[in-house]
């Protein structure tokens, strides 16, 4: 059991480190359907995997310049205020229409990010004064490219309201949502995939540090289970880190689309069986 | 002016790299040693599972997953006081929460960070968010 976790956890966090993901899309399921756990410990477990994949990874990206601080704290204000209301929501609205209706979304997402496939860089974007009055702009050291990439971000407000339905639906539903913020830097501000996917990683460990008190009070947080998989997810999005910087924006994109598919027919799924 | 992607932030006089350099430093640090002290705190309550209850204390099936669990502390007060003498379920515990408070550590030593810089907009943003995650931890309480 300890050694299946462990090795369970290892891929869901080279997965989450590659593509600023919790893990849960693994965690969860794996636990369930192949291990066979209560969903209660399989839940509980996956919050534990968000913040392992997001305190590991953003270890290596805040520290190589990949994720931009400036841009993961301001949007943080939309994502802890959307999880907020989430949580005085939450009892009041079904989440069985949240689910179906948000999958729909993250399935035309995925459709829409086929036609950014061979977007390498996002290049000259639309000048925002917000974007600027933040100070977003910053560039990275791209392995894959060989060169330093200079960039800045666009439609910061339509951003931040996506980041505040990010939060929402953590509060609500109790999942990571690192797919939605990925989406909202990518194709709503045109941030380099590579930057937008460790912000992402960043964000979720403080979006899911919220609420993972309450979890853990519950005793919704098993130490047999969370133990392997804390650990495995630490080894795991440790070497994805490494993996990621090697890799061009157009193959993180190219594992994104499928990944997202999955998460997609996962919430619809979810949405009829809650 | 148009301002293009090729040079973001060319009016500024710092390249936005070392702009931030000690920021990206001091959060770093925070993650690493907090990754760390967690991922030794988990393997040594791992240990004393295995020390106490040999091999099959942690390679139980799936059926046994709740046996022991009512045992396990579901409170801060509750791992404080099953570390001394340290029990097995404390022990991990005691990493988990560390690992779990690691990211709201991070949001309030960037408050710290950017307050340093005189880069008071952001210690205004940074300042906002932890308050926010403070109350978030004070309605899961209640």
């Amino acid at each position: 059991m300890f050694i299946e976790i462990f090795v369970l956890s290892v891929a869901a966090g080279v997965l989450g480190a590659l593509l600023g993901l919790g893990g849960g899309i693994v965690i969860v399921p794996g636990l369930t359907l192949l291990i066979g756990l209560p969903i209660r410990y399989a839940v509980g477990a996956s919050i534990v995997s968000v913040i392992a994949t997001s305190s590991g990874a953003a270890a290596a990206y805040v520290r190589g310049g990949i994720a931009n601080l400036r841009i993961a704290i301001a949007l943080e204000v939309a994502t802890t205020v959307g999880a907020l209301s989430g949580a005085f929501l939450a009892g009041h609205v079904s989440p069985r229409w949240l689910y179906v209706v948000f999958g729909l979304l993250l399935a035309y997402s995925a459709v829409a990010l086929l036609g950014r496939l061979t977007v390498e860089v996002p290049g000259e974007v639309p000048r925002d004064p917000l974007a600027e009055r933040l100070r977003f702009a910053g560039e990275y050291d791209d392995h894959a490219l060989g060169q330093r990439v200079p960039y800045t971000a666009t439609a910061v407000v339509p951003g931040g309201v996506m980041m505040y339905v990010a939060g929402l639906l953590s509060g609500l539903l109790g999942i990571g949502s690192g797919s939605f913020k990925v989406l909202a830097m990518d194709i709503i501000m045109r941030l380099p995939m590579k930057v937008s996917t460790a912000t992402s990683n960043f964000m979720i460990g403080v979006t899911a540090a919220a609420s993972a008190g309450v979890y853990f009070a519950r005793g919704d947080i098993h130490p047999l289970v969370a133990a392997p998989v804390a650990l495995g997810v630490l080894a795991g999005a440790w070497g994805g880190t490494h993996v990621m910087l090697r890799l061009r924006n157009t193959t993180i994109r190219k594992l994104f689309i499928p990944v997202l598919a999955v998460t997609a027919i996962e919430m619809i799924i979810r949405g009829f069986h809650v | 002016m148009s301002r293009t992607a090729s040079a973001p932030g060319a009016d500024a006089h710092v390249p936005p790299r070392a702009e931030l350099a000690s920021v990206n430093a001091a959060i770093g640090r925070v993650l690493r040693w907090g990754v760390l002290l967690a991922a030794a705190l988990i393997v040594a309550g791992v240990a004393l599972f295995v020390a106490h209850g040999g091999t099959r204390a942690i390679l139980f099936s799936p059926v046994g997953v709740p046996a022991g669990s009512e045992r396990d502390p579901h409170s801060l007060r509750g791992v404080l006081d099953g570390l001394l003498p340290p029990q097995p379920a404390a022990v991990t515990d005691a990493g988990l929460l560390l690992l779990m408070i690691t990211p709201v550590v991070s949001v309030a030593i960037s408050v710290v960070a950017f307050a340093a810089r005189r880069d008071w907009l952001y210690v205004a943003i940074s300042g906002f968010v932890f308050a926010m995650l403070m109350v978030g931890f004070a309605i899961g309480r209640a």
